[in-house]
Formats: C-alpha cells, structure tokens, sequence
C-alpha cells in the first residue's frame, strides 16, 4: 500500500510553486496531522531529532522556515497541506519558539477607541508593515482599547504595536534556565517540533469589517472566502437557505464568521460541511447521509471491502461497523443512530500507517 | 574462490581474515533481514562480530585501533553530513560462494573483552579479544551495479519501459535478489533531436511479473471512446486528430450539455478493454486527459461494478477542469478488483466477474458553457514502487536535450534532479517537486509504466527516452539480498 511523501515549499506571500525541500527522510517516521469535515486540513505536527539532522542545520531550520508551506502528497495527490505556525527548538537544554499566532504576531494593524473629545467609537486607518507582509503574508489585528484616547494616542499605540509584532520572532520559552542539568553532558538531546496548520486557520489573520445583507448560505461562503489572502472557492454546492453576514458593530474574523455558517446546514435539517483542501480550495457541500466505508478487522475498508489508504481517508464519511451488535435504526431517527453506524468528523493520520476516526458522538476507531 | 570479509571506506580497510590485525572468530554468527510485505526498507540491524586483534606491540595495536576508528567516523560522518559522501561498506563472501557482496555501515563500535593493560603486563597481547558491534542496512548489495537498457517508446499518453530487454543500448536481464534493487541512477528525458518535445511531468510506476502475472497484457491507456464503452448523459464520441490513437483512431467523448449538473457521463468496463482480467490486477492511481472548451467542469471517477447501484460505487476524488487545452489530471487512487481477493478467490466462486469493473466518469458544469472533452484514463502501477514529478520544463534540440534524473544513495534517499544540456549555461536546472514510495526494482521480469506531459498541457506527439547512454554512466541499479548472494 502506498505511502504519503513530505515536502517542504516557500511561503505563499512569496511563491506559490518553489520548493525548498523534501521534509520525508527527516520528518516523516514522527509525522502526524487531522483533518476536520468543518475546517478540512486542520494541523500537523512533527518532530526532527539530532540523530536525523545536527545542531546547525536544526538551528537553520529554526530560523528560516516559519510560515513555509508543507505538503503531503500520496502518489502525486495532495493529501494535506498547510504551513509550518510554530516551532519548538530545543538547543543546549533551552527551548525557543517562533509563532504565528495572530495574538503575537500581526503586521497589520489597527486601533478602535472611543475618542475623548467626541464619546464617539471610532478607529484608526489601518496600518501595514509590509516586509513582513510580503514574507509571511498579512495578519490583522485590531486593538480595542477601553479607554478614551485622541488619535494622535491611538496612531501611536497602533505603531508600537506594529513595531513590536510584526515578524514571528522567537521567545525562550520560560526563560533562560541554569539548572546543573542544563550542563554539556547531561542536556536533553536537541531537537526541533515544528507545528503547522491548514489553511484553513488563515482566514483568521483578515477580518470582516461590515454587513453583508441577506443571501444564500453558499453565496455568502463564496463571498467571505474570496476575502482571504490565501483561499479560493472549489467545488462550493448551492445551499439556498439565506442568512445575513453582520460584522459591522463587532468585526469577526473570516474563518469563524464561515465556520458559523457552515454549522447553519440547510433549510430542510441537514448537515452541511466545508473545508479547506488541496490547492487551498474551499469545498462546501451536503453532510454524507449513507453509508460509505467499513470498519472491519480493526481497518477502514471501502464499499469493496478493500484497506483504504490511510493518508486518503477524508473526513464526512458514514462507516458501518461490521462487528458491532446488531442494531437497528429507529422510526424517526437518524442513519447514525443505529449502533453500528457512525459518522466521522475527524481523521488523525499518524505516519506510516495509522489513523484514527472520531466520529461526531466522540471516542474513535484506532487502527494502528 | 576465497573467502572476504572486509570493512573499507576505499582507502582505510580492515580485513578480518589476515593473520595480523583484526580476525573474525569462529563463534560469529550472522544476523539475517527478511524482505518486507509492503516493500519497505526493514530496520538496520546489529551484527556482533566476535574478533581477536593480533598485534606486536601496543604501538601497533593503537595503529590498528586507530584504522578502526577512522572507520568509525567516517560511517557516523556519512549520516550526519552529506559533504562526507564516501560511505564505509562491510563486505563478504564465504568461501566458495561465487560473488561478492557488501552492507552499508551506519555505526561502527568496539568493545574490549579483556583489560588492555593485561597486553602490558605480560598476558599475550597478539591475542587481544573484542567484539565489533556493527550496525547495517538490512540487505546486503552487488559491489558493482548493473545498467540499465536506453530506450524511447512510441508516443503516446502513456507508454510502457521493459527494463528487462537489450532495449537499442544495453542487454537484456531479469533483475536478480530478495528484494527490491535500488536504482542509483536512471533518467528521463524528453526526444533527443525533437526540438517540439517538452517534458514538465511525469508519473511512473513499476510492475513485476513475480506480483502481476503476464506483463504483456497490461493496459496501460484505457480509450474514452472505445466502442464497447457506455456513452452516458449528453455524451458522444468525435473524431479529434489532437486525441489519443485508440480502436476509432483519434478520437475523444464530447459532453455537451444538456443536463450541466451532476450525471454519468461514460461507463467503461475492464471486460471492455481487455480478455486477459487478473493480468490487470494491482493498486493504481488513475490519470484522465481531458479538456473544456470554456468555463468550469468538475469530474469524479466512481468505481464499482456494472450491476451495482450508484450510490453503491466508490467515489473518487473530485477535480477541477478549466484548461482549453488537453491536459492530464490525477483523479484518484483505486485498486483491480475491489473486493478482498484474498476471500473470494475464483478457485472458490464461480461466479467471479472481474470483467464487469467498472469506471463511471461522472461530471458537471459549474461556470461558463462550455463542453467537456475525455480522451483517455491511464492507471498507473502504485503498489510496487511510484515516482511522480511535476514543474520540469524540460525541452529538447538538435543536439543535446534536458533530462530528469533520479538517483539514490546507499541509506535509500532518493534525490531526483533536472539538468539543463540544451541552452547554456549546462548543469543543474532544478531539484523538482517529487513524490515517491518504494521506487526500487522488484526481482525478476518487470516494466515501468509510465505517463507524461508538459508543464501544463498534454500532446500525444511528445515522446520520452529512457536512459540515454551519453546521461547515464554503466551503474544504475545494485540488487539485494538478505543473506547469500551465491552465483546471482
């Protein structure tokens, strides 16, 4: 059966083709990531020993692969794909973490305040360093501050903290530490964790700012979707239950406002899912409602009884479990009710070939 | 014959058999690998080699510990820095074995079995036993690799490489070994001298006669058109001299709709392109050469059998098609037959029907008004050993062309690269964007199979070559085996 590869490529900001490196020989015996039926690639993580790479080359992998794209491909197919967010670098026993969380690192900013001469809510222009922005791509934030500012005040908390967080740089993480353990000899071996996550999460680094006025679930999704940075609309089924957009008094960020819509499914009851996938396309589509897959021997099988793959497994499938006790589905319940059949949300894909399936009730299916 | 029994980087050489120095003992007893179900590499193993150092003095002694010890770093260097290249090789041959072999070393260690102060002392010190604890790849390979034979199949979408034959450069031969060979060097290039040709991607799979039976009746294009396929919804077959050469010539299914939402749009059965089912066996990815003639098409493969519901067929992948050019799409990854072959064998069902899998090609518009065009469905091998490589733009002139080369090192990375030979400046062009997954060559009788085209476009008039002898030097691939090599 076959196996997935891991390849390292440039930040999309900067090229949406180069490649910088092959990730598998390095990172692929401890590499492991999910996939959400709401979200679609979610987050992976792994971790690169000294006994696979030295000190000097874990150090430069530190500094420069934030924010680089990684994808998992399984014959040619994208299987996942995402960016590294975080990494963990353990040198001499201390430990050093560069982030991209929008929290600690945004590069373009602006400041909402209730000006003290007028008692009117307003806010700054935006403000947008764009040497980070053309590496790491952007990332918004918008302070609140409580209390009555001028703009002069305003424009100059918005600069400091522009200037402060603008690029991921990296922290010692609890500090810097003697302890005698920490001594040549008897240190934790260096290594490096590296954190990504799909695309997905994104989204979240741009705001919706205003109202959208009411229209269909899937017209809306489109519309917020083409407003990211990174994320374009796929395959996008229409869903004609309409809803509005409004995030005028209280901006959101994209990804939760299309989140909510999603979970809203359609006007007849049903669940609907979307996601980010490959190619940084969004999907949006009708929940599966019949059975797809079975769990037997303690595997996922398809329809022919055949071993899936572990990295193709998708999430949003409906699996019958051929050893469960018998059940039934009741009168006016759902498929998913009966005891044998349960609907996956989730898929963990643990390299080289385990995985496991939460279903929407929780608990899993493991196969390791 | 004699026996060998050396570890050498080349230039620094142990030799456990000669009187002085390191000799191996009686008492050593050899670790054996197994080859793998699935075709991966098993773990490196640890060999305890029971030894005596024979020495004249401590004075020799340090020196011979010391030819030990440049061994030792160097075999750590190989893993740890690529600019150290020269890995250290332990090698063997019994005594009336007819070949020699050798394993890589990954970590060499020494351990005293008596207090070295007992050589000062007056205890024999030209007896001084250790152990060498020795750890390697788990196979052991030729010391000298085989080549591979040049070759340029016809053109077409997908084209089959017997690796096994003369070819017009080379000599013909079945690989030999346990397992898996490893290729460490082969290319691929566009048609020498065409200066039309272009290659950009690239899908290639293995396939043995040992796990597949006969190779010949593999079919590695199967025709939209084909005169037994099912036309569906809005679905007709048109002549198209830019389609690929089947049954009805060039030729291609057209879908105009009509219906623009989801629907079947063809049904091709393996009965409908073969007699010669179980020959066909195997896990593939499916590729579809397609194009639009304006707007948005989506396209799902379903696979099932012919009797089956739809709802009952395994949904595939669904891509996107928006290039008004022919152009070749990875559609998803399925297996020949999809039911546990191990369970329903035909020695015990009469009914088997591998004839009626089948293919549904479904598809819908979802911009614009154009029509969709399917020309062919190429399955390519993926459960013996894959490689894939996209982004190439690898042109060919008069004189010498760019090729794609891929190569291996001794741990089993696979570095593949693009050289440039046709424009100057000459060298490496790029390291391309790769996929690959036990890219080694089974024992015995096989063929690669595999499908091409440009960077972002497909035309049937495109043809490759395989292992131009000017690119290639005479090593290309070392077998393996677990234990003995013997006369192999």
């Amino acid at each position: 059966m076959i196996m997935p590869t891991l390849h390292l490529f440039e930040r999309l900001a900067q090229s949406t083709t180069a490649p910088v490196m092959s990730l598998t020989q390095y990172a692929f015996q401890s590499w492991q990531r999910n996939t959400r039926a709401i979200g679609g690639y979610w987050s992976g993580d792994f971790t690169i020993g000294s006994d696979m790479m030295n000190s000097a080359h874990l150090k430069r992998f530190f500094n420069d692969n934030m924010g680089r794209r990684v994808v998992e491909e399984t014959a040619g197919i994208v299987t996942w794909e995402g960016e590294i967010v975080q990494m963990d670098l353990t040198v001499n026993g201390a430990t050093y973490r560069r982030a991209m969380n929008y929290e600690d690192w945004h590069n373009r900013v602006k400041v909402s305040f209730t000006d003290n001469a007028t008692s009117i809510v307003t806010a700054t222009a935006w403000s947008e360093n764009t040497g980070s922005s053309d590496i790491y791509g952007e990332s918004e934030y918008i302070d609140v501050v409580n209390k009555n500012y001028d703009i002069t005040a305003a424009e100059a908390l918005r600069d400091r903290r522009l200037l402060e967080n603008a690029f991921p740089r990296p922290r010692p993480e609890g500090g810097l530490e003697y302890t005698r353990q920490n001594v040549a000899g008897n240190r934790e071996s260096d290594s490096l964790r590296v954190y990504c996550s799909g695309y997905v999460l994104s989204m979240n680094r741009r705001y919706r700012e205003s109202n959208i006025a009411s229209a269909a679930l899937s017209t809306q999704i489109s519309t917020l979707v083409s407003a990211s940075e990174f994320v374009t609309t796929g395959s996008i089924d229409t869903n004609s239950l309409n809803a509005p957009v409004e995030c005028s008094d209280i901006s959101q960020r994209l990804w939760d406002t299309i989140s909510e819509l999603v979970q809203v499914g359609d006007g007849s009851g049903n669940r609907w899912v979307g996601g980010v996938y490959s190619g940084r396309k969004f999907n949006y589509k009708l929940a599966e409602t019949t059975i797809t897959h079975y769990w037997a021997n303690g595997q996922l099988l398809d329809l022919g009884q055949v071993p899936v793959i572990p990295s193709m497994i998708k999430p949003d499938i409906m699996v019958k479990i051929v050893e469960a006790p018998t059940g039934i589905t009741l009168s006016n319940a759902n498929l998913w009710d009966n005891p044998s059949i349960v609907y996956i949300e989730e898929v963990e894909y643990i390299a080289p070939a385990s995985y496991r399936l939460i279903p929407y009730s929780g608990g899993k299916l493991t196969k390791d | 014959m004699a026996i060998v029994c050396n570890i050498t980087d080349g230039t620094t050489t142990i030799d456990l058999t000669t009187s002085s120095g390191f000799q191996l003992l009686d008492d050593y007893i050899p670790v054996i690998s197994r080859p793998t179900g699935d075709g991966s590499i098993p773990p490196y193993i640890y060999e305890n080699l029971p030894c005596r150092i024979i020495a004249t003095s401590d004075n020799t002694l340090a020196s011979i510990l010391q030819d030990f010890h440049t061994l030792q770093k160097r075999a750590d260097e190989f893993w740890f820095d690529q600019l150290q290249y020269t890995p250290v090789w332990f090698h063997m041959k019994l005594d009336e074995e007819s070949n020699e072999r050798r394993a890589l070393i990954k970590s060499l260690d020494l351990t005293p079995q008596i207090n070295w102060f007992d050589c000062i002392t007056g205890t024999d010190q030209w007896w001084t036993p250790v152990t060498i604890i020795l750890e390697r790849h788990p196979y052991w390979e030729r010391t000298t690799s085989r080549g591979f034979p040049q070759e340029t199949p016809t053109a077409a979408v997908s084209v089959t490489y017997d690796y096994t034959s003369a070819g017009t450069v080379g000599t013909a031969y079945d690989p030999a070994g346990d397992t898996g060979a490893r290729i460490s060097a082969m290319s691929i290039a566009p048609l020498l001298g065409d200066v039309t040709n272009e290659l950009g991607r690239i899908w290639v799979g293995i396939r043995s006669a040992y796990k597949h039976g006969t190779l010949a009746n593999f079919i590695n294009i199967w025709e939209c058109e084909d005169a037994d396929a099912t036309l569906g919804t809005d679905a007709a077959r048109a002549a198209d001299a830019t389609a690929s050469p089947g049954g009805g010539g060039n030729t291609k299914v057209t879908i105009t709709p009509g219906t623009a939402t989801w629907a079947e749009r063809l049904a091709i059965t393996l009965g409908d392109v073969t007699t010669d089912e179980s020959d066909n066996y195997g896990e593939f990815l499916w590729l579809l050469r397609a194009k639009v003639s304006a707007g948005t098409w989506e396209v799902q493969f379903r696979f099932g059998h012919e009797a089956m519901s739809d709802d009952d067929h395994i949904k595939g992948e669904v891509i996107q098609i928006t290039s008004t050019s022919w152009n070749i799409y990875e559609i998803g990854i399925q297996r020949i037959p999809i039911r546990n072959l191990q369970a329903m064998l035909d020695t015990n069902i009469a009914d088997i029907s591998d004839a009626t899998f089948q293919i549904q090609v479904w598809a819908r518009r979802t911009v614009g008004a154009g029509t969709l065009d399917i020309d062919c469905i190429c399955p390519i091998p993926t459960d013996e050993g894959f490689f894939s490589s996209a982004g190439m733009t690898l042109n060919s002139d008069v004189g010498d062309n760019d090729y794609l080369g891929i190569s291996t090192s001794p741990q089993d990375v696979i570095f593949p690269f693009t050289f440039e030979r046709s424009t100057a400046p000459s060298g490496l062009k790029a390291f391309p964007n790769f996929t690959v997954y036990n890219f080694r060559l089974p024992p015995g009788d096989g063929r690669m199979i595999a499908a091409y085209a440009r960077d972002s476009t497909s035309d049937i008039t495109d043809a490759i070559e395989f292992n131009r002898s000017v690119v290639v030097r005479t090593g290309a691939f070392y077998e393996r085996w677990c234990s003995l090599r013997g006369t192999e």
